[in-house]
Formats: C-alpha cells, structure tokens, sequence
C-alpha cells in the first residue's frame, strides 16, 4: 500500500508536465485548429534560456526565470506573427509543416550552442524532502503540483468568465461566425499562442526544477505525452487536459513500478487508440457537427 | 564517379523512396506523419529476412515492403473513424510508440538496434528501386484508382458524392505509403548494415518533410529531387565530414535545414516543382522574400479573412 501511495505521488508530479504542456496545445488547436508540433520545445526554450541567464550570465534565479518565460512568449509570438500568419489558413498541411520546420530549427538551433549536450539545470529554490510514514516527496513536487493546478483551473474559470476568454471560445466554436460578429479573430489567436507559450515556459521551468536535467530533444518525448494527452481528454478542452494528464501521470508511475519502464508509453498509446475506436471526439470533447 | 559521391547519392536515393511513400499518402488526402516508422519497420523486417534466413536482396525488399504496407492497412483501419490534423496526431504517437517498443524487445536488439545485416545496399540498388518506385507512381496515377485518391485528395466531401469510398482511397494511401516506405527501410538497413530505433522515431520524420515540401508535393518528381537536392544541401554544409562551409560548421545544417522548410513554405507552399512549369519572375519573388524577411509587407494570402 505504501509503495501505492509512493507511485501515485510521484505520479501526481509526472502528470503536471503533462497537464502544463497539454493546456497550451490544447488551447491553441480549440481556438486554430493549429497542431502546433512545436509547442513543446517551448518548454525546452524556456529551459535553456533560464539556464543561461541564471547560470552561464550570473543573473541570478528570479531573473533567469523571468528571462526564461519570456523567451517562451517571445518566440510564440515570432511563431505566430512570422510563420502562422503568412500561410493561409485553409491550408492545414502548410501550417503543421510550418510548426514542423520551426520545432526541428529551434531544437538543432539550441543544440547547436550546448553541443548536443543533457544539461544540469540549477533549482529554482532548495526543495525540502519529508518522509511521513515512509512516503517520500520534496516542497518542488508539491510546489509543481500546486502550480498546476491554480494555472488549469485559472485559464478554464478565465475562459469561462473573462470577457477575452469569452471571445475565445467563440472563435474556437466557430471562426467565421465570430468575424461576422466582428470579433476581432487574429487578435484573439495571437492571445492563446502567447498565453500558450508562457503556459508552457512556467512548465518547463517547474518540471526542469524537479528532475534537474533538460536535453534539446526533450520535445520528441513530451510531445508524444501531450498528443496522448490532448486526444484522449479531446481537443480543445483544458479541464479534460488536466484531468486526463494528472490521470496518465498516475497510471504510468503505477505502470513502471509494477511491470517496468518498457510498458510506461503503451499506456498512453493503447488509451489513445481505444479512446479513438470508442469515442473520437474524446472524453471530454464535444461532437462537431459537420455542414 | 568517388565512393563519396556516390554513397551520397545512395543515401538520397533511399530516403527518396520514403518521400515517394509520404508523397502518395498526403496526396489522398490522409495526414500521415509515421513514414519513419512505416521504413523502419520495412528495414527490420528485411534486415531479419536476410540475416535469419539468409535470403537474397530482391526477396528481402519484398519481405520489408510487404510487413511496412501490411503494417499501413492495419494502421487505416484501426484509424478509420479519424481524419484530418487528429490522424496526424495519432501517427505521430503511433510512430513514436512502435519506436519506443522496438528499443525495449530484446529480440530485436533493443535500443543497439538490430545490427550484422549485409551490406548490400549499392548505388545501382538503390537508383533501381526508387526508379520502380517512381515509374510505379506515375504509372498508378494514371490508374481510375489512382485519379481517385487524387481526388480524394484534393476534397474528401466531392469525391464521397461522386461515389469514391474514402475508407478504400484511405487504405489504398496507407498501402502505398508504407510500400514505398518500407522499401526505403530495407536500402537503408542494408546499407548502414543495421536498423535501430531511433530511425523510427518522431525527429526523422520532419527530415521527409523537409525532402517533400522543398521538391514539391504535386508530382512524384518533386519528392525524388527534393530528397536528392536537399540531402545534397546538407551534405554541402557539411563539407565532406570536415572543415567549413561559408561561416557554418556541421553542427548547423540541421537547423539551417528547418529554416529552409519554412521558409520553402512560406513562399512557395506548393514546392518548387509542381505540375506546371516553374513561372519565374524575378521582381515579384525577391519581394517576396523580402517580405519572408520582414523587411516588405506585400499582397498576402491571407488578406481575405
């Protein structure tokens, strides 16, 4: 039981990557329609950035994590106002190539300045361990779980009430009825992609804060977990994101310690598929009406 | 020709076919972004083929182009009930697991990768293959199946009310696909004498990408030179394995490589080669590069919206 208990925390930690990388595509794809393949190496930007504000400059924490989430926004923001924008939007294989070309640029970009090289990224505050009857965890797993939570239930109650968030879920119900009621729609798109990429900076930054390590190609894993994630709780819903990611998290970490590590991705893949077969918009999606 | 040259072109070549696959897969219209893994499939099953059971090289290509194309129609099938960017994501996950599956069975290698498969991959192996593949391509085009797929292609809606069943235009693409590219696989095997997973895994693919976006994805041709003249490109930056080329060193063609890609489809999304003749005009294309830039705001695709 304890051993349970360990796993499902530890699990906890592993879904709030997923949750915070997940949110940020998902919203993105609601209100574009955009597969967005270069969403995680935000998360991998942020990282490095941080890494060479706080470390390799000597700026300190606070501001290398400044410097970190706003490189992530930053290079939403290029993503969408010098690629996504010129290419028409009808045509979705251009706009995913785009997404494609820019994800393989910035990870053999930044690869390039750390010589391919797992780098050891500094906490972002000295974690305390507890041990209460024999369940191990530290204040940067509680802190990451915590954030997590706060950032999902922020942006779906923002979405829900806000007067942009509003805006938002119109234009991804409907784009070309939201521009007949002169919603102002590239606006709009530019807040998701920037909120998105800052969404997913915070995340790289707490997750890099517990597992203390980040690889220019972390991307190609975490994408796959946030294509599993974003499927399965269906596209476009971020309370389904939290919940289903939070959820893979657990069952992975449950996965690998009871039949070993070479079983933790079939997981998220058989879900995925059987999620398909049975219910292709997703748990949480709603069926699109076509015509 | 050098050995250089030579294995230079061999490598294109190959990933060529693999562009092929890719090529007839998006042109009926099926978003599918597992061609890495379709050739690495292709390339165990051959490379098991032929060290296993010792068999000769046509007979390996077939054994690997069959299980890649098998390993397609199942794919379609099981995918059925989605379309469009949802199917990519799922390929692109499908890929990634088949990848992560491979490096973890111990029969075949695991993460070393299956490896002692004879090289027998040549130049004239692999200019014959991909010339099957791409008289085959045009030939099938020609085929009621193949303007059907294209139209399939082009708009799932028409061709379904004119009485084209998309489930057969979509396992017909993936059947194609996965041939061609499990073709590739067994070149490739064959040449690097072994197969391993991160071949199959979700960073190759934005390579073919890069080959069909810059050639074209209009024609057949476009993938056969795009993969030739991209794979060319790299190599240019690369110099020979050594030394500079301009200011770059090796460790930037990847990047340089994504810049092109976007760029490629920025300004011209069709691809270079397209079924018209290329229509240059110097004047309007360098403000439009400009524009690429940031430096000129022109007419943009986009105005209507």
């Amino acid at each position: 039981m304890t051993y349970f208990t360990q796993f499902l925390i530890d699990g906890l930690a592993i879904g709030s990557l997923y949750v915070l990388v997940t949110i940020g595509f998902t919203l993105v794809f609601g209100v574009m329609g955009l597969l967005n393949v270069a969403h995680a190496d935000l998360y991998m930007v942020a990282v490095f950035v941080f890494l060479g504000v706080a470390q390799d400059l000597h700026f300190g924490i606070v501001l290398g994590a400044i410097a970190g989430i706003a490189a992530a926004g930053l290079v939403g923001a290029l993503l969408f106002w010098q690629v996504i924008r010129r290419i028409d939007r009808n045509r979705t294989l251009s706009m995913f190539v785009a997404t494609l070309g820019v994800s393989y640029f910035l990870e053999n970009l930044v690869a390039k300045f750390v010589q391919f090289r797992t780098e050891a990224v500094p906490p972002l505050f000295q974690s305390k361990f507890y041990d209460v009857s024999n369940l191990h965890f530290s204040t940067g797993q509680i802190v990451l779980v915590g954030s997590t939570l706060i950032i999902a239930v922020g942006l779906s109650q923002w979405l829900r009430r806000s007067n942009t968030g509003k805006l938002m879920r119109a234009v991804s119900e409907n784009t070309h009825l939201a521009e007949l009621v002169a919603i102002d729609t590239v606006r709009i798109m530019a807040i998701a992609v920037i909120l998105a990429s800052v969404i997913a900076g915070i995340g790289g930054l707490l997750v890099a804060n517990t597992t203390l390590s980040v690889n220019p190609f972390v991307a190609n894993d975490v994408s796959l977990k946030m294509f599993a994630v974003a499927v399965v709780a269906g596209v476009g819903s971020v309370d389904g994101a939290l919940v289903v990611g939070l959820f893979l998290g657990m069952i992975e970490s449950l996965t690998v310690g009871y039949f070993g590590s070479q079983w933790e991705t079939v997981i998220g893949l058989g879900a995925m598929i059987i999620v398909l077969l049975v219910r292709p918009q997703g748990l949480f999606g709603k069926r699109l009406r076509v015509g | 020709m050098t050995p250089y040259v030579q294995s230079v072109f061999t490598t294109a070549l190959i990933y060529s076919l693999v562009t092929m696959g890719l090529y007839i897969t998006l042109a009926s219209g099926q978003f599918s972004i597992a061609h890495g893994m379709l050739m690495g499939i292709g390339g165990y099953a051959g490379g098991i083929a032929s060290v296993q059971f010792r068999v000769p090289m046509i007979l390996s290509l077939m054994v690997g182009a069959f299980t890649a194309a098998l390993f397609g129609v199942v794919m379609a099938l099981v995918l059925r009930r989605t379309s469009g960017v949802l199917l990519a994501t799922v390929t692109i996950a499908i890929g990634q697991g088949v990848s992560l599956t491979a490096a973890n069975l111990n029969s075949l290698g695991g993460s070393q990768g299956y490896f002692g498969i004879p090289l027998t991959t040549n130049l004239a192996w692999a200019s014959g293959t991909a010339l099957v593949g791409l008289v085959g391509l045009l030939v099938f085009r020609k085929t009621r199946l193949g303007l059907a797929m294209l139209a399939a292609g082009r708009d799932e809606t028409v061709a379904q009310s004119i009485g084209i069943s998309i489930l057969k235009i979509r396992i017909w693409g993936f059947l194609l696909g996965g041939l061609l590219a499990g073709l590739g696989g067994v070149l490739l095997a064959h040449n690097n004498g072994l197969i391993e997973p991160s071949d199959l895994s979700f960073a190759n693919e934005p390579l073919f990408f890069i080959f069909l976006m810059v050639g074209g994805l209009e024609t057949p041709w476009g993938a056969l030179f795009g993969s030739i003249g991209v794979w060319w490109l790299q190599e240019l930056l690369r110099f020979g394995n050594s030394g500079q080329f301009l200011i770059f060193d090796q460790a930037d063609r990847y990047w340089i490589l994504g810049l092109v890609m976007v760029i490629t489809v920025i300004v011209r999304p069709q691809g270079i080669l397209t079924r018209k003749p290329i229509v240059w005009n110097p004047t309007r294309r360098s403000f439009q590069l400009l524009g690429v830039l940031g430096l000129f705001r022109g007419r943009r695709s986009d105005n209507t919206s």
